[in-house]
Parts: C-alpha cells; structure tokens; sequence
C-alpha cells in the first residue's frame, strides 16, 4: 500500500525528487553487485570502490604513481622489500584510525584462498607483510621488484569488522561498507541505486554521490540532456553528435589503455598457416571497419600508441585484397567464386564476440560482410559472458575473437602473449617472444624494458596472431555544471576529490 | 476421407468478415513471404555498404537503408523466417496437446486428473517466464524457441480439447454412434477430435504464432535473446536503429509487427467466436 | 462449503510441488554454471563448489535444494548480488511489482466490465475492436512510444519556456505518480490483456442476457445491471485468475523499459548473469502466485455460485 500512496502524495503535492545542489548523478548500465572490493568483479563495482576505498597509492594528474595512504615509503637497495610509512590521521567512516593492521590484514585476507577473493592475484608478487609499529608497514616481496608502488593500488579495508582474515560475501560488511574514502555508502535505494555522501571533513567538492542503474543504453544520453543526470562514464558514439551540440553538456575524451584485435585460433588448421593469417590481415580493412563506430587510432601491436613501448618503425599493413589473394593460393587455397581449402571444403570462419560489448555487432556484421564478399565464408557467433568464459576461454572453440584487451597503467602483456600466459586462449606460442617477456618482467631499468617490450612488439607484428584493430576514442560526458573536472581512464573517479558542483 | 476434410474445414469458418478474409490472407503472405523470399538470393551477411549508409526512401532502397548500409525493404521480407519458423514448430509442439487432451477427454478417470495435474503444473510458470528460463538454460536457438513457445501453450490447448471432448462423450451422437457398432477408435479421431475441434485448435494455432510474434521481437528489444544478426528480424531490425531518429527504418519493421498482430487478431475471429467450450 | 475448500486447496498445493519440481529440475539439468563468470573462476573453483554443492549430482543438489526450501531458506545470490540471501533480494521487488499487478487486474477487469457492460453483450461491438487494436502493439512498443512522446513533449515545451520542470521528468529515471500509473496502464492493456479481458466479460454478459432470471427481472421492470453486475463476479474472478501469468510475464518488459525495480528486472539480470538462485526463487513466488489466484477464483466462484455450492 505504501508503494501506492507516497507517490500518490508526492505527485499530489508536486514535490519534485529532484537532487540538492552539490549532487552528482551518474549512471551505470548495471548496478554493483556487492560493494567490497575484495570481490570485485565489474567496473561499475571498481568505480564505486574508488569512490568509497583508497589504496596505499595511486595515479597522480600525470599517471605516474603518488602516495595516498602512504606518506612516505623506501624501498631496500636489494629490491626485495620495502618500508611504508601511513599517513597520519587517516579514518575509516566509522571514526576508528587506519593503521598498519589494516594493511597487513587486507594483503593476507586477498592472498587468502578460504576467501576466494577475486583480487587473490594482486598480492601474489607478495611474500610477506609485517606492521612494524601502527604507522609503519614491511613488505617482503618473492621477486626483486623494480617498481612496487605501482602494484600497491588496491584498496585497503578496515581489520576491525573481521574475524581474523575470514572475509565472506555474505558478511555484515556487504550491506554496510566502511572505507577510508572521501564519501561514504549512506544507503542502498529501492531502486537499486547507491547513495553516497561526503564524509564530515573531507574537502571534497561534491557533497553527494549518486550511482544510478540505467540499464538501458537509449536512456542515458537522453537523461544527460534532460538534466536528470550529472555524468555519463562512456558515451555511445552514436550519441556523439548530440551531445557535442548541447551546450548544457561537456565532453571529456579519455585515451584508456585498451585496444580491439581480432585473435586467431593458432591450433586450427586454417589458421595454423601463417600465409592464412597474413593473408586475412591484408584481407581486412581495418579503416573501413573503424569508420561507422567512431574515432581512434589504428595499431599495429599490442600497445596504445602513447605508450612508451609502442614500436612506431613497425610498419602497417597494408588493405591489399590482391596480395591476400597471392597468399591464400601460396598456401594451397583455390578460388572459384569462393575460397576452397586444399580438402576442396569452402572456408569458413567462426567469428566470436561478447554480446555486451558495445559496437562488436557493428564491427562484425561489417567484417562478415567484407570477407564474404571476396570468398570466405564467416559465421558470426555473439556469446554471452557466460558463454564467452565457457567456449572461448575453457573450451577454446572458436576459429576468431573480436574483443579487446584492457590494461593499467603497467600495460603488462605478460598473460595475453606468453605462452604460459593464463589469458593466452589463442594459443600463440614463441620461444623469442616468451624470452623477451621474461627479460622485461625481471628487468628493473626503465631504458631496457622498454626496449625489450618493442622487440615484442615487432616479433609479434611479424607472427601474425592477430589484427591489431585500434583504440577507440572514449568520451565522458558531463554536464557543465560539474567543475574542475579530470577523469581517470580507467577508474574514472580517482581525482573526483577536485571536482566541484 | 476427403469428403469428411472438406466438410471439417468448411466448419472452421465461424464468422464471415472482410477482416477475417484479410487476416487470414496476410498470415499466408507471410508464409509465402518465408519461403520464397530467400531465393531472391538477397546477400545475408554480405550486404553492407557504408556508402548506402542511413538512406531515405528512394527507388533503389524502397524503405530507406540502415546505418550499415544494408537494405531494409529485403531484410523485412528476409525477417518473416524469422518467426515463421518457430512458430510452426511450437504449433506442432502444441498439436500434441490434441491427442492427449481428447484421450483424457476420452477416457476420463485418472488420465484426465493426470493430465489435468500436469498441464496445471506446466501452466503455473507464466508464459514469457517460462520461455525465458528454457533459453537461458538450454542456449538461445530457434528451436529452443520454438519448443518453449509450444510447451507453453500445450496445457491450455489440451484443457480446452479435453473439456470439448469431455462434453461430447455423452452427446446423443455418440451413444447412437457406439449402439450401431462403430469402433470407438475411429469414432473418437473422426468425429470428435477433427470435427468438434478444429475451431478451437485453429484458433489456439493463430494465439501461438501470435505469441511468437511478439516474444520473438521482446526478445530482440530486451537484448541478448532471439534471432541474432546477421540474420535479420522484425525484433531485431527495430533494435538496430532504435535512437538514431524515426525514418522508414523503425517504421517500417513496427508497422509490420502490429499489422501482423491484428491479422492474427481477425483470423481468430474469422475461426471461432467462443472462448470456452460452454 | 468446507469439503471444498480442502479439496480445491489440496490440489492446489499439490499443483505447487508439481511446479516446484519442475523449476528445479529444469535449473538443476541446466548446462554451465555460475563460476564461469567471476574473472579467476579456475583459481577460485574448488572453494566455491565445495561451497555451492556444484559438485554434487543433480539428484543430490535438488534434495538439498527441497531441504532448504522446507526450512523456509531459499538459498544465497551467487552472483546477481553475491553473498546476499536470496529472499532479501527479492522480497522488496516482489511486493513491488505483486502491487502493480493487482492494481492492473483492477483496471483490466473495471474497465473491461464497464465497456462490456455498456454494449449490453452485442458480439462484434466496435468498441471491443477498438479495444483489440488499443491492446495488440507489443508492450515494449507501446511503453517506448509512450515515454519517448511523453519525455519529448514536456522537454520541447520546457525549452519554449512554456512550462516548469514537472515532477515527474525525465519519465522513466525516478518515482512517480506518472511512471507509476503508465506501469500499470501499460501493463492492463498490454499484450491483449485488456482486450481478452473484455472479451471474455462481454461473452459472459451476452450468455446473462439470455438467462430467465435476467429476463424474468426486465419483465418486472427492474434494471438489470445490478443482476448482471453480481453475476459477473465469477467470471471476473476467473479471468483475474487466468490473466496473472500474462501479467508477470509483461512486468519483465515493463520494468525494464520505465526502470522499475521489480521482480521482473531482478528476473532478467540474474538470468543474463546465470544466477540460478534467485531465478528460483523468481520463479516459485510466480508459481505461488498463479496457483494461489487460481484457487482463490475457484473457492470465489464456487461459494458466489449456489448451483456450485449446493452440487459441491
């Protein structure tokens, strides 16, 4: 009855639900599902997280990493620990002062496997924490590391609301969240929407946060536009257009470290060739598949191209439908009308993609339709994230992915192109390559693992695993009411302590 | 035999409407549509176009083009597959309800407090639930599609056959029927499933390729379920071009939909007029 | 009175074990599982099977699965909300969206009695085919052509200047009165509820028109309407009965479409993200429903009957 009534109340008496002034709106197409960053699993829940926790680093205005929680740290001339030094002062929202427990607590509650912490694999480069006194922390490390602070950004959680390191989804935790951020979780709404409200103290210019759930992509530019929002964390490019002609709205590109490929399947017996591969790559026009989505960069190997170890002499190839042509019959391949294998069998291709990904059912109908109209044959699959896990990554049935690859700023491509790398499902495999890998990992001069990581660059463009597709030019749209304003291309939210409203 | 075809469809004509005759026509078109359509040989798969892309109406593309170039007029007519398909197999799906229902009608006793048992438990998860739990579970095909849609409507068609069939038992037809010695097999398939209910099965018929109309394009909208591109769908044509504006493009594929759906709504009519058995 | 009640109330119990069953082993059969979705699913297999009894046989899981059930527990969210009990999940959004069904029965079955009523039973009345062409565009459509004309129109005038910003805008994105009452509207005519509510009062009202009694009551001059209303209440309640499966199922549409946290949004998200729990547990409080409103009309019909009740 109540659900009845009050709005029957409030539309009689034409209150208005409208926010207070220093609210931010933004939206999500999903809301968190659990607000604890130890089981983290989507980026509307590490948006959040970055709003409420903080990590004993993080990025600076110029990515480069600065101490958060940390005031101070010194890392050992031997590279195989170090000592760090909290800030003074720091609360958790429930009043009590972070201190060194708190850290230790957090590394051994995520390394612990009785949790199944999403995040278990943060700390693995981790041999042992110790609080040394209640502002000082040591951390021991398995390896000699050439820059931990960068591998110190996850977020800290308070040792006093746990047993022990027993940390459960299911704890008192989950429905009141307590961190160290310059907001705090106020409420989860009826209508699947967080409240968050600045902490007493805090200079943060925002007074409130609001996450909302809408999960249907037509409704979020247009509530932009509406003044029902404040924020929009990826604007659809689509709704580009619109939204630049607004002058109610502003929009903030973002270069995010995250590139679009077209993976092959290197155990398939088309694609085992290298001919084949190379032939596709000359095949595909990579300009042509960008045109309808938007803007960015074509690549020509696994790095943004601002990245330090992006190879610029590598050069591209080039959309030559003849050469690929050449190719295709250099490896045994015949055409008449279409391309038939050796077994006299046409090719055909089956190309996956996530569902959800925006824009892959562009890019794909598009690709289909530029091989298919010079012989082969492709067979679009668009899974779910389910099946995505299930036949891409556990069951390796696929013969092409379209999807991309996101990383931090460390951009470590160890896992995607080692050949034990645990992300490595096309199965491309090189002894030069894994060397290479090997050698940067382990390097700690910043000169050599830059060199080392082009050769990687350069060896891998030569091998043709993949089409290095582009980085997409992502926008964050805000409405100009929001000041100061500098997003985080991957988190979004790290220096939202500046914003103002 | 086909004395007795002709006289079981002649029945099926309960009232004579322009509209009916309309609906019924269009529903044909449609099936005709599905099948000849696809020899056009219309390239699926292969037909983009980025310099055809988001066109008018013009003599070349008669409804406009979409945002990939691709024709919208030939992927309408390609679409009607998409539902004619699943359609017909949750009708045959559905079919199966008749034998049971007119046994249970038949027999009575503990067939028909099985059947009736079952199909309450079947009825108890609501359609569009139902279909959605079976294509989350068993994989998101036509088939899957159309089986669901069947098993949905299969308790309600086996109720109302049976309830039919049951008030028939004891018709005067019958008892005189059964004292001139008919054999009861032939007297039960001809007489009383055929002929008293190819109304009520028609009717229920068109209400299932209606349903599967309409889930078929919820599905689209709702995102991630049903026919997935390239193959084209009402559903899915709709979906495609949702927010870029209000050309032929959307138009055209929703004005489909809806005169679909009330061609279902006459034919209905045209079959039969009542909704229960008495 | 009472011997039907238990019978009528037996076999709706049993009707809800039956339904029970089924969704159980329809989920339990099920290929893939839920671990598959969380980023280190092989790193954290062995502890969340273990926990989750994926490693039991299908037989074994629905035993324990009846277990908790009869205990009154109906299991944790593994990954629509994870760790959180699934009846905590679902409880506020059912008593959400069980409202605004209810409420677009009533305005289903008030208007399609006021309509039929008013054409006095005629078969092929224009009204009613006005009322079919008003409930055939699929739900989605219509609540999208009804918020997009609805959002446009109030910003078009807010730009002229001519208006303030309503309460309600931008329509689907808070609570409102409006957003409420279109939920219930779309929901009461959509997918032809209205329509075959209609239909089926309107025959029941045209089978009235010719029973003695009514004309026996025209004879002595009396109005009718008051014999035919109480007659209907029978047929309302049957058809209310039959018209609550459609209802939930539109309510997935609907919500999606106006933002609506109800069950049938949390239906939709835990099925996209396999979370079988509380997909369950959806769809048991369904059957609940459906199976309860069925027994109610029935007990209603019997009891408002005297022919029924005198031969039960």
């Amino acid at each position: 009855m109540k659900r009845v009534l009050l709005p029957l109340l409030v539309g009689a008496l034409g209150l208005a639900a409208t926010a207070s002034a220093g609210t931010l709106r933004y939206a999500e197409d999903r809301a968190p599902g659990i607000v604890h960053p130890l089981f983290t699993t989507s980026m509307s829940e590490a948006r959040a997280n970055e709003l409420l926790f903080e990590g004993l680093f993080s990025d600076d205005l110029q990515l480069r990493s600065a101490p958060r929680l940390a005031e101070s740290y010194e890392v050992a001339p031997d590279r195989l620990s170090m000592t760090i030094t909290l800030r003074n002062g720091v609360t958790w929202h429930d009043g009590q002062p972070l201190t060194a427990d708190d850290v230790v607590f957090t590394i051994e509650a995520m390394a612990s496997p009785r949790n199944a912490s999403t995040e278990a694999g943060r700390v693995g480069w981790i041999a042992s924490a110790q609080a040394l006194d209640t502002r000082t922390v040591s951390l021991t490390f398995r390896a000699a590391e050439a820059a931990p602070q960068d591998k110190l950004y996850f977020k800290i959680l308070p040792a006093h609301l746990f047993e022990g390191t027993k940390v459960e989804r299911s704890g008192s935790f989950r429905t009141r969240p307590v961190g160290s951020g310059a907001w705090r979780l106020t409420s989860f709404n009826d209508d699947a929407s967080i409240t968050m409200s600045k902490v007493e103290g805090s200079d943060a210019g925002l007074d409130e946060v609001v996450l909302r759930e809408v999960s249907d992509k037509n409704y979020q530019a247009k509530l932009l536009l509406y003044e029902s929002l404040e924020a929009l964390v990826r604007v659809l490019p689509r709704d580009l257009a619109t939204l630049q002609n607004d002058r109610k709205v502003e929009l903030y590109p973002y270069q995010t470290n995250s590139w679009w490929y077209l993976g092959f399947h290197q155990d398939k017996p088309a694609l085992k060739k290298p001919e084949v591969r190379q032939a596709l790559t000359h095949m595909v026009d990579v300009d042509q598949l960008l045109a309808p989505i938007g803007t960015g960069d074509v690549l020509t190997g696994p790095f943004v191209r601002s990245s330090p170890f992006y190879n610029h002499d590598v050069p591209r190839a080039p959309h030559d439908p003849d050469k690929a042509a050449e190719l295709l019959t250099a490896a045994g391949y015949t055409f008449n009308g279409r391309w038939l294998g050796p077994d006299g069998k046409e090719l055909t291709l089956r190309v996956a993609t996530v569902s959800n990904l925006e824009t892959a059912q562009d890019v794909l109908i598009n690709l289909q339709s530029q091989l298919q109209s010079r012989g082969i044959t492709v067979t679009p699959e668009f899974l779910t994230p389910a099946e995505w896990k299930q036949k891409v990554w556990r069951e390796h049935d696929f013969d092409i992915v379209l999807s991309q690859w996101s990383f931090d700023r460390n951009e470590d491509i160890y896992e995607q192109f080692h050949s034990q790398g645990a992300r490595n499902f096309l199965g491309y495999r090189s002894p030069e390559v894994d060397r290479l890998l090997d050698e940067a990992r382990t390097s700690s001069d910043p000169q050599e693992k830059k060199a080392l990581l082009r050769q990687v660059h350069a060896a891998v463009a030569a091998d043709h695993p993949m089409i290095f597709l582009w980085t997409l030019d992502s926008y964050a749209a805000m409405s100009t009411k929001v000041k100061r304003v500098v997003v985080h291309p991957f988190y979004f939210f790290t220096w939202a302590g500046d914003w103002a409203l | 035999m086909i004395r007795w075809a002709h006289h079981a469809l002649r029945g099926l004509r309960a009232h004579d409407s322009l509209l009916g005759r309309l609906g019924l026509a269009w529903l044909l078109l449609l099936v005709v549509v599905a099948l000849c359509a696809p020899l056009a040989g219309y390239p699926v798969g292969a037909d983009v176009d980025l310099s055809q892309a988001s066109q008018g109406m013009s003599g070349r593309h008669p409804l406009g083009t979409d945002h990939l170039g691709r024709d919208t007029f030939a992927r309408l007519a390609l679409a009607c597959r998409a539902f004619t398909g699943p359609g017909l197999l949750a009708g045959l799906v559905a079919l199966t309800a008749v034998p049971t229902g007119a046994l249970a009608g038949m027999h009575g006793g503990w067939v028909a407090h099985l059947t009736r048992y079952v199909a309450g438990v079947v009825a108890s998860v609501p359609r569009f639930v139902l279909v959605l739990l079976l294509l989350t579970i068993y994989g998101n095909t036509p088939t899957v599609l159309g089986l669901a849609i069947g098993l949905a409507y299969v308790p309600e068609l086996a109720e109302a056959v049976r309830a039919r069939v049951e008030g028939l038992r004891v018709a005067d037809f019958v008892l005189a029927s059964r004292a001139h010695g008919v054999p009861e097999g032939r007297l039960l398939w001809l007489h009383l499933v055929l002929g008293a209910t190819n109304q009520l099965v028609a009717r229920h018929l068109i209400r299932v390729f209606a349903f599967t109309v309409v889930v078929e394009s919820t599905l689209a909208y709702l995102g991630g379920f049903g026919v997935q591109e390239p193959q084209p769908s009402w559903g899915n044509l709709l979906v495609f071009e949702w927010g870029r504006g209000l050309g032929p493009q959307v138009i055209a594929p929703a004005a489909a939909l809806l005169i679909t759906l009330a061609a279902c709504a006459a034919a209905a009519g045209f079959v039969g007029g009542r909704r229960h058995a008495g | 009175m009472t011997r039907v009640v238990v019978t009528r109330g037996a076999w709706a119990a049993l009707t809800l074990l039956g339904a029970v069953g089924f969704s159980f082993a329809l989920v339990v059969w099920a290929p893939g599982d839920p671990i598959d979705l969380l980023p280190n699913a092989d790193a954290v297999r062995p502890t969340l099977e273990a926990r989750w009894r994926l490693d039991q046989s299908p037989l074994q899981r629905m035993a324990s699965w009846w277990r908790l059930l009869l205990a009154g527990d109906l299991g944790t969210s593994l990954s629509y909300r994870p760790g959180a009990p699934v009846w905590e999940v679902i409880r506020q959004p059912v008593v959400a969206t069980g409202l605004r069904v209810l409420a677009a029965l009533a305005v289903a079955i008030t208007t399609g009695s006021v309509l039929a009523l008013r054409t006095g039973g005629q078969r092929r009345s224009r009204t009613r085919l006005l009322v079919q062409l008003a409930s055939l565009a699929p739900l989605f459509l219509l609540a999208h052509g009804a918020v997009a004309v609805l959002n446009e129109g109030a910003f078009a005038l807010m730009q002229a200047g001519w208006m303030g910003r309503p309460g309600w805008f931008a329509l689907p994105d808070q609570a409102s009165l409006l957003r409420s009452s279109l939920a219930i509207g779309l929901l009461a005519v959509g997918s032809s509820s209205l329509h075959e509510v209609h239909a089926e009062i309107e025959h029941a009202v045209a089978h009235l028109q010719e029973s003695p009694f009514v004309d026996a009551a025209r004879a002595r001059g009396e109005a009718t309407w008051p014999l035919l209303l109480r007659h209907l209440l029978p047929t309302a309640c049957s058809v209310a009965a039959s018209r609550v499966g459609w209802l939930l199922g539109g309510s997935v549409v609907v919500e999606k479409l106006l933002l609506l946290p109800g069950a049938g949004a949390v239906l939709w998200n835990a099925a996209l993200l396999r979370d079988y729990e509380v997909v369950l547990g959806l769809t048991l409080v369904a059957a609940t429903a459906v199976v309860v409103a069925r027994l109610l009309a029935d007990l209603a019909r019997v009891w408002l009957d005297p022919r029924l009740r005198a031969s039960a």
